[in-house]
């Protein structure tokens, strides 16, 4: 949602600029500029916290060197936290674009990691 | 010869630790080995903590294996789990599990015993009985029927809800959505409603 729409969605829906931008920047699915080409989103709600998900979000921004919302450098990866994906009896869980993946130890996060920075098969 | 029934869940907890790895791993072992297999997508019994956990149809019933990862798999071929056979991973009788044998189901009867998407499976765990019964009434009867038995609630998903509704006759409102978690249920749950 590139800034210079905000003034079209407040015209178009008979809102102020202010509560447009008051939804856009609430909600995290809403972007100002485009995601990495996967999407990771790492649990952070409390079962997932009680089996290793606050060592494994650290892993996470250390291993890919960039913090929440952020994307690595090669466009490849975008982090974002989330709030419980109902996984619980199976954490510390993740979504890796729309796969979720549970009992995720930091080794998992890098294969899997490793996977979506190898290039398509058949090329991209 | 008779293929081995395998049962391995597809629902999104034993997805997200590998269930169709597992899956996929069973399906290529028992080929290589020309060993001849059903394999079975079924829901979760719910222990997620044996997730991946696949079970095999032997004479004595189901037998369970938990958790199995694709690895394992080979492993439990060479030690004949497809017949029943001990290994570290093996349960014993999925049926006689403390977990299972201390509860008694009703609205998950079927989950885990079944392929949610089987029309086959359902009917052959008695579902849409009370549907064909259904269908030998009138619809005032049917009203009279659900009325008599005490049966509410259940109104968020535009089911039954007599109580809640006072007793006004459905069966010429338009039909609404319906949401629910096993869609043979689902089917059942909404047809009065439409019809």
């Amino acid at each position: 949602m590139p800034k210079d729409a905000v003034p079209l969605i407040a015209i178009s829906l008979n809102l102020s600029r202010a509560e447009v931008h008051g939804v856009l920047s609430f909600y995290h699915y809403f972007r100002k500029e485009p995601p990495g080409r996967h999407v990771v989103h790492v649990c952070r709600a409390e079962a997932c916290q009680a089996v290793g998900a606050v060592e494994l979000e650290s892993h996470a921004k250390k291993t890919l060197g960039i913090e929440w919302h952020g994307s690595t450098p090669d466009g490849a990866i975008t982090l974002e936290p989330v709030y419980c994906l109902g996984n619980c009896s199976l954490g510390p869980s993740l979504m890796v674009d729309d796969t979720l993946q549970g009992r995720v130890s930091p080794k998992r996060f890098d294969q899997l990691m490793a996977q979506l920075k190898e290039p398509a098969v058949g090329g991209a | 010869m008779i293929a081995t029934r395998i049962y391995v869940p597809r629902d999104a907890a034993a997805r997200s630790v590998g269930a169709d790895q597992t899956a996929r791993a069973i399906a290529f072992e028992a080929e290589r080995r020309n060993i001849s297999i059903e394999l079975v997508r079924n829901g979760s019994r719910g222990m997620l903590w044996r997730e991946p956990l696949v079970e095999v149809v032997t004479a004595a019933g189901r037998v369970a294996y938990g958790p199995v990862t694709a690895d394992d798999v080979p492993g439990l071929f060479e030690a004949n789990f497809h017949h029943g056979r001990a290994h570290p991973l093996a349960h014993g009788r999925t049926d006689e599990l403390p977990y299972l044998k201390n509860q008694e189901r009703l609205t998950f009867a079927r989950v885990g015993v079944t392929d949610p998407r089987s029309l086959a499976d359902y009917l052959g765990h008695d579902g849409y009985r009370g549907l064909a019964a259904a269908l030998q009434l009138e619809p005032a009867a049917i009203v009279d029927s659900v009325t008599a038995s005490g049966l509410r609630g259940r109104g968020g998903c535009q089911h039954f809800r007599p109580a809640s509704s006072g007793r006004r006759c459905w069966a010429r409102r338009p039909a609404k959505s319906t949401s629910c978690a096993t869609p043979m249920r689902a089917i059942r749950g909404r047809f009065p409603t439409g019809w």
